[in-house]
């Protein structure tokens, strides 16, 4: 199936949601009632979709789950669909962000894409890339993209 | 076929590997089908950074065929055929006459040299190929005529190459010369052993075996060293064969036609000098082919190690059969062995006594088994020298290597004129049909041999091989025929004093 009519479909099933979810969603605000870490999250997968929608990446869909997990973003950056996993880490924390998705997420990851690809039948390039994102006392968050973390792996 | 080929080493010869890409959508993953060794499936990491140091990022599915399939591919030669195949499906590159690409990835792009690359010229000049190949092979290449081949620096140079934008520097065939070898030891330096000077003169005219029996100290490895100066030069097919076994195991192959000489100490194993391990080599006797093979303390070698020499010494070709293959080496070498006569050395010494106890004797004779020693030609005596002639330092001793090496040239010219019909290049190759209808004897020659074989006992390669050592003699003295005199020498080499020592 072609990108385009990948695209589509997905808009379609992004509306669909939207308007189940969203009188709920307008009466508690976006950040409203949720606890802190969740709130973190939200705010971070919110900036890396500015962020990509900055490089040139169209939006495809977000917080797409199934049993194996959820993929936070999915853009298309050319003829390739991108699934973008966002880590976010908040002030103090040792560990870099990117350095907290291992092995057995990226298998879930994988796993989840392939689902998705395979659910609306896409055959073209897709790939997995992560942004970490480290909020930041003073500033804006520090912004790192990483591009097709699985391709080292063989 | 594909345009895009490289190659695998079958034993010395070169087979052309197909090499087919397809990517197809998906997450990135490269896999190689078709037997793929270890370096071989290692060559997707070295293949996907040197592409990207071009600009041609990989992605989707990569699936890599190489064709044949049921031949296992081994060696980091097939890297440049890989990428350059992977180039042609993604990053825009054509390749319009059937090519050979050779040559080792690096991370940057650059090729490293590779062992094979002159088996690789052989099949595209059989095939009438292009090749491209690593600048640092370049040299060993430029030594086969009419191969069109290409040296690559890197593979942004070759795309470019492949694109029109540049133009890559061919391989001009060069001459390989020869310029006459520095006897180290010469021969003038050598005091006495005239028997010994003689009988390697004989052995590097006629390419026979020589065996040297002496106590320490008495110059027998000094002497075998000699025989490198006085080796004629290779002819052309020679070296062919000789640059062919050099590349196969990446040795360094030089445009000169010196013979090869390999010193083996005797440690070494089966494998070692015969050829074989898992991924088959050839072994020292290979690579002594067309040379020397030097033999120093020969009964020390494991008895394995002398007796796998028997048959590759006869044939002058060894056949070396693994689970991974059956190939066939050429073994066409000059065996020196020097050895001691006792395992104190002082057998036979005129001053000196043997201290070894009987029993220490027959084991020590009994590691040299006959039927080794049949097959070598020429069984010297090296004596002590006495201690005026080891005094008297000043002067020259006899002639100098340079000389020698005149005749020697001379008598191979001779042999290589007779033979050359019939596909041989020394005395010593002479097949047995050709051996009894070409060396005529005249019957005074026949009734001294009969006389002498009731004397001697010889077996019927022994006196094949005196014929071929005399055969060799009349050459050096530019003899048609072979004479009474010259029969007699062969045969005094053969059942000489030098093994009186084996019988007890």
């Amino acid at each position: 199936m072609s990108l385009e009519r990948a695209l589509k479909r997905s808009i379609q099933e992004r509306n669909k949601t939207s308007l189940q979810k969203s009188p709920r969603k307008n009466q508690a605000g976006p950040y409203k009632d949720i606890p802190l870490h969740l709130q973190i999250g939200k705010y971070g997968e919110d900036k890396a979709e500015e962020y990509i929608a900055s490089i040139g990446y169209r939006i495809i869909a977000r917080n797409v789950s199934c049993r194996y997990g959820e993929i936070d973003i999915i853009a298309s950056d050319g003829d390739e669909i991108v699934f973008v996993e966002v880590r976010t880490r908040s002030i103090g924390w040792l560990m870099p962000a990117e350095c907290t998705v291992g092995p057995e997420k990226l298998r879930k990851l994988k796993i989840a894409a392939r689902i998705w690809t395979e659910g609306r039948k896409y055959t073209g390039f897709w790939r997995i890339d992560l942004i970490a994102i480290t909020l930041k006392e003073c500033c804006e968050p520090l912004i790192e993209h990483i591009k097709d973390i699985t391709e080292g792996i063989l | 076929m594909n345009s895009v080929s490289g190659i695998t080493l079958r034993g010395v010869k070169a087979v052309a590997v197909e090499v087919e890409v397809e990517i197809t959508g998906g997450l990135f993953n490269i896999s190689v089908v078709g037997l793929p060794d270890a370096a071989v499936r290692e060559a997707r990491e070295r293949v996907r950074a040197a592409l990207r140091s071009v600009g041609i990022m990989l992605r989707g599915r990569v699936a890599i065929n190489l064709a044949p399939a049921d031949v296992p591919k081994e060696g980091a030669l097939l890297d440049l055929a890989i990428a350059v195949g992977i180039a042609c499906v993604q990053g825009g590159i054509k390749v319009k006459r059937p090519s050979l690409f050779i040559g080792e990835l690096a991370l940057d792009g650059r090729l490293r040299k590779v062992r094979g690359a002159v088996p690789a010229a052989f099949l595209a000049r059989e095939m009438g190929w292009d090749l491209y190949l690593p600048e640092e092979n370049a040299e060993e290449v430029s030594l086969v005529e009419n191969v069109s081949a290409w040296r690559v620096k890197s593979l942004g140079d070759l795309f470019a190459h492949l694109k029109g934008d540049i133009e890559l520097a061919r391989v001009e065939h060069c001459e390989a010369e020869y310029d006459p070898p520095q006897a180290d030891p010469d021969f003038s330096d050598i005091k006495g052993q005239a028997v010994a000077k003689r009988a390697l003169e004989i052995a590097a005219a006629g390419h026979h075996n020589l065996l040297l029996v002496g106590s320490p100290g008495s110059g027998k490895t000094l002497l075998a060293r000699a025989l490198k100066g006085i080796l004629p030069p290779l002819s052309d097919e020679e070296l062919m064969e000789v640059l062919l076994l050099r590349s196969t195991v990446g040795v360094k192959a030089s445009a000169i036609r010196e013979r090869p000489f390999r010193s083996v100490h005797h440690t070494a194993s089966a494998v070692a000098i015969c050829g074989g391990g898992s991924t088959l080599r050839p072994g020292e006797i290979s690579l002594a082919s067309r040379g020397v093979l030097f033999l120093d303390e020969f009964p020390e070698f494991t008895r394995d190690v002398l007796e796998a020499l028997r048959q590759p010494l006869e044939d002058g070709q060894i056949t070396v059969s693994r689970a991974s293959g059956t190939v066939v080496y050429p073994a066409k070498v000059l065996m020196i062995a020097a050895c001691n006569p006792c395992p104190c050395g002082f057998a036979g010494d005129p001053v000196e006594h043997c201290s070894c106890s009987p029993s220490a004797l027959d084991r020590y004779r009994r590691r040299l088994s006959g039927p080794i020693l049949d097959r070598i030609d020429l069984h010297i005596s090296i004596p002590r020298l006495l201690p005026e002639e080891l005094v008297s330092l000043e002067g020259k001793c006899g002639e100098s290597s340079s000389v020698v090496a005149e005749r020697v040239r001379t008598a191979r010219e001779i042999q290589v004129n007779r033979w050359s019909e019939y596909g041989i290049n020394s005395n010593s190759e002479i097949p047995e049909r050709l051996l009894r209808r070409k060396v005529l004897l005249k019957p005074e020659v026949k009734n001294f041999l009969l006389q002498a074989l009731n004397r001697v006992r010889l077996s019927g390669r022994g006196l094949s091989r005196v014929l071929k050592v005399s055969r060799t003699i009349a050459d050096l003295s530019a003899s048609d025929d072979i004479k009474l005199e010259h029969v007699a020498e062969a045969l005094s080499y053969r059942e000489g004093e030098a093994l009186s020592w084996m019988k007890i």
